[in-house]
């Protein structure tokens, strides 16, 4: 199985630092899209399938915690696997994003900690992935 | 954990896991000596105390720091740059907070400032908590985490 994810994050540098952090977690990508905040992410998800979200909190015009919202609200994306990857470190506010079905992955973090988490959400098997460090095949798409 | 301890350490695990590089606490003379200001950036925060985060990076540094965030053979644009040293910024005062005022305490983080004026320059003003300075490459990079009345 290839992950199709999403990336949302305001600085593009930090959304190519996951993507490339992805890649060398070895996780077999599929396709890859990215957008700068939860209003992009919502026109990408209406527009192709998507298996995973990466997602920042705070952005402008439509923040994670809102996009999240959204997602779950929505039949046809509710189910999406979230994980939000975030600098927040309150309780508070890490214990509202799991109480919306999310994951959490603190800033900074390394090509194992996303690897883990990502099995961990998707309940996929740690069988058919590639070593750490390993290339992996996904394309910036949008 | 005193708070410059905690700013060090914030610090230096962000520079690893996202520039991949590897500071040095003591500076080497060609660090100390670097005086070419590559980079500034502010990082404002709001809750139970206000205040800011402000980086500098001098010598040639930004560079490297913001091609090895991208992965990149050499370093990207200026602009580009710029926003890495942005999110470097906003990273290390996410992790330094809590360390302050503990993991209960809410803030709210501002969009990082970069291209601002040098704003180090005032390291004893009465509003600075904690002064970092880690050696980077041939360069240094100096953070202050300062707390507004």
């Amino acid at each position: 199985m290839a992950f199709n994810v999403l990336v949302v994050d305001d600085n593009s540098v930090m959304r190519t630092v996951i993507i490339r952090t992805l890649r060398m977690s070895g996780l077999p990508l599929g396709e890859i899209h990215h957008a700068a905040d939860g209003s992009e992410a919502l026109a990408v998800l209406r527009q192709h399938w998507v298996d995973l979200a990466l997602v920042d909190i705070n952005m402008p015009v439509m923040n994670g915690e809102e996009l999240i919202d959204r997602v779950r609200d929505n039949p046809e994306m509710r189910d999406l696997a979230i994980i939000v990857v975030s600098t927040e470190s309150s309780e508070t506010r890490i214990a509202k994003v799991l109480r919306q079905g999310a994951r959490f992955v603190h800033k900074p973090f390394t090509p194992e900690h996303i690897r883990e988490t990502v099995l961990e959400i998707t309940g996929v098997g740690d069988g058919h992935e590639h070593e750490i460090g390993a290339a992996s095949g996904g394309e910036f798409d949008s | 954990m005193n708070t410059r301890s905690a700013l060090l350490q914030a610090a230096s695990s962000t520079l690893e896991c996202l520039g991949f590089l590897f500071p040095d606490e003591e500076l080497s003379e060609t660090q100390a000596a670097a005086d070419r200001l590559e980079g500034a950036c502010r990082v404002r925060f709001r809750g139970p105390m206000s205040g800011a985060l402000e980086m500098e990076v001098f010598g040639n540094v930004l560079g490297e720091l913001a091609a090895n965030m991208m992965g990149r053979d050499g370093p990207p644009e200026p602009a580009v740059c710029r926003e890495a040293l942005g999110e470097v910024a906003n990273v290390v005062c996410g992790n330094v907070l809590p360390a302050v005022a503990g993991t209960h305490a809410v803030f709210d983080l501002s969009a990082p400032e970069t291209g601002v004026d040098p704003v180090l320059r005032r390291p004893f003003a009465s509003d600075t908590v904690a002064v970092a300075i880690l050696g980077l490459g041939e360069g240094r990079v100096e953070i202050a985490l300062r707390r507004y009345a």
